[in-house]
């Protein structure tokens, strides 16, 4: 997992599985760097090739937490598996998701 | 641990469909090494990636849920999977032994901020049947997702070689069902029958050994045995019993004598609530578990057994009934037998008499005996209570009676003395006998009655009738008794009816008395009427409606008629 900071944006990738089994690690991971200057956060879906209910819940807890400060979370490039899964789920409507 | 079975020949029987399995301690980890073994096994079939991904997810989202949940009072939850492909879907089989819960009648999706609850909205949506099932010990999860075209597993021949199979399968367990059919009516016992069928399913299941067992007494005993020497239940057949689960197994088990290894299935049978057995199948090669198909062929040949299982049963229960009817009747010949014949009059004295049992079967009984030169001696009892156990002491109180021939012409002290015979038996079955005993005597022209509980004997002179009640209580409640005896002078032309409390019972659904004074007006009229003891009888029992045998008694009816006319003494 990379997490990067570029000015008010953190920058998440390198993540190939987002499960129960890491959903947890990825959200105290990235909220211990999410500090006072940070707004928006960039989910690199790229390499993301499964993600279950409990990953789902991780993400959902990141965009409250930019939503917060007036911030968005974006997803990244998701595979189909994953685009098929947020629209499964209808929570394409919720993230803003960039192709 | 995995195993995965793919279809490969075998001694009588060949593999007809794709299965997987798993088992491990369920833990997010565990979990996630299921969802990926699934989706490799999806991928092996040569299943599209649509598929491999919504497996993945479904197992994910189940395994998830014991692995989190699962866990009780610190011990571990297990979790086991068998998937099963087939031709038109992939059937997916999950046991845990957490402690389960509710499956929602909805799943709907929680609110968009909601971080968690869209797991078994997932695996709503991603399959076509869910079936769950919630018990004590085993929680089992089935479901199955149809394929959106019909599969193709590697090509189109193995398609079709599969559906081959699988209905030749079918063709099999038919074929089998009907053989046995014939095989249980010719069986000479369970053991040998069961034996036969359990072969056979090893041989078509191609087990290498299998276990039939029935449940007696709340224990499961061996019934039959096929490539294995007997061995005491295990732990799972009792389980799979008792909570009427199938069980699977790999590895080593417990309690089992051979093999160090092995994999198999128990499969408990029951009716209803009722736990009849269970059979147990099994491999010495724990590579090969058995497969969904299989495992139908088990079920069939279960089911089946049960069928016979409980035809034998009710068999039995009805032999049981006949031979308990037949018994019944040989005790109702029997006590018809004790009651005296039709006898000639003895110096003048007429006696007659009927018993009807309310069951087939009373305690009710009477006795008449001429005494040569006198007259007739006369018994008339009543044991508490209907059925065998009545007509038993009936029987044994006749006897005592007539033990005391010499004091036959001392009603009183006869009946001293049977009292005092009986008490300890009565007492000790907690039982109690009303008896009257009477002497017509025309040596010295008199009717000599002692009462013991009994209903009162009705003596007629003329128009009068005299009521003999009972002064002391029924046999077998005092240990001592006293009886006095009631004397009546014969001075003219005299009608006696001694009857027992059934004949003014008013539940009976025949015409009846209302009571005794209703009885003794009807005597005292017909007495008038009649002069002959069968005479009397006859209209008793016209009175009583005796011959219409279909409405029901309370109680049985016993009566004593006695006439006789004033002799020089």
């Amino acid at each position: 997992m990379n997490i990067e900071t570029i000015e008010k944006q953190l920058k998440v990738s390198g993540i190939s599985e987002l499960s129960a089994l890491n959903a947890r690690e990825l959200k105290s991971e990235v909220i211990k760097k999410f500090d006072s200057g940070i707004v928006d956060i960039d989910f690199d879906a790229s390499e993301l090739s499964f993600i279950d209910s409990s990953g789902l819940g991780a993400l959902i807890s990141l965009q409250k937490a930019t939503s917060m400060r007036n911030g968005l979370l974006r997803i990244i490039r998701p595979s189909e598996q994953t685009q098929q899964i947020l629209e499964l789920t209808r929570l394409h409507r919720v993230f803003e998701i960039v192709a | 641990m995995i195993r995965t079975s793919t279809s490969q020949d075998s001694v009588g029987f060949q593999r007809l469909a794709r299965s997987w399995y798993w088992e491990a301690e369920a833990t997010l980890e565990s979990a996630r090494e299921a969802s990926r073994g699934i989706r490799d096994f999806i991928a092996d079939v040569g299943l599209p990636l649509d598929e491999q991904t919504a497996w993945e997810l479904l197992v994910s989202e189940a395994a998830n849920n014991c692995a989190v949940h699962g866990a009780v009072l610190g011990r571990a939850c297990k979790l086991d999977l068998l998937v099963t492909v087939m031709p038109e879907k992939v059937m997916l089989r999950m046991g845990d032994t957490g402690p389960g819960f509710d499956w929602p009648d909805t799943t709907d999706l929680p609110d968009e901020t909601s971080e968690s609850g869209r797991g078994l909205y997932l695996i709503d949506t991603l399959t076509d049947a869910r079936h769950y099932v919630r018990a004590k010990g085993r929680n089992v999860l089935e479901v199955e997702r149809l394929f959106a075209t019909p599969a193709v597993l590697e090509d189109q021949e193995e398609t079709l070689r599969t559906m081959t199979e699988e209905l030749s399968s079918c063709y099999e367990s038919l074929s089998s069902i009907f053989h046995f059919i014939s095989e249980a009516r010719s069986a000479d016992s369970l053991e040998s029958f069961a034996s036969r069928l359990l072969d056979h399913l090893t041989l078509c299941t191609s087990s290498d050994f299998g276990v039939l067992r029935v449940m007696r007494d709340g224990k499961l005993e061996t019934c039959a045995l096929s490539g294995v020497e007997d061995f005491s239940p295990l732990g799972i057949e009792e389980e799979s019993a008792r909570d009427f689960l199938d069980r699977w197994f790999t590895g080593m088990q417990h309690g089992f004598p051979h093999g160090p290894t092995l994999t198999g299935i128990v499969h408990p049978f029951h009716h209803h609530e009722l736990e009849l057995g269970s059979i147990m199948l099994g491999r010495y090669d724990e590579s090969l578990p058995f497969n969904a198909v299989e495992e139908n062929m088990i079920r069939t040949f279960a089911e089946f057994f049960t069928q016979h299982l409980l035809g034998l049963q009710h068999e039995q229960a009805a032999i049981e009934f006949r031979v308990a009817q037949r018994e019944f009747e040989l005790a109702a010949e029997i006590q018809r037998s004790l009651l005296p014949p039709e006898q000639e009059p003895e110096r003048g004295v007429v006696a007659t008499g009927n018993c009807e049992s309310a069951l087939s079967i009373g305690g009710d009984f009477y006795d008449l005996i001429p005494i040569a030169g006198k007259g007739y001696f006369f018994v008339l009892g009543d044991v508490m209570g209907k059925g065998v156990a009545a007509s038993m002491m009936a029987a044994v109180t006749r006897s005592a009676v007539r033990s005391h021939a010499e004091v036959y012409c001392q009603p009183a002290e006869l009946l001293r003395r049977v009292s005092e015979q009986l008490y300890e038996d009565l007492d000790r079955l907690e039982m109690f006998v009303t008896l009257v005993v009477g002497m017509v005597d025309q040596e010295t022209g008199e009717i000599r009655v002692a009462n013991a509980g009994h209903c009162p004997v009705l003596v007629t002179q003329g128009k009068a009738t005299i009521l003999l009640e009972p002064e002391n209580p029924p046999v077998g409640i005092d240990p001592r008794p006293h009886y006095p005896e009631l004397s009546v002078k014969i001075r003219e032309s005299v009608k006696i009816l001694a009857f027992s409390d059934g004949l003014v019972d008013p539940r009976n659904k025949r015409k009846s008395f209302q009571d005794e004074h209703e009885l003794a007006a009807w005597w005292t009229e017909a007495s008038g009427n009649a002069g002959h003891a069968d005479e009397l009888k006859k209209l008793l029992l016209n009175h009583l409606e005796n011959d219409s045998k279909s409405a029901l008694i309370a109680d049985d009816q016993t009566f004593i008629i006695i006439t006789c006319e004033p002799q020089p003494i």
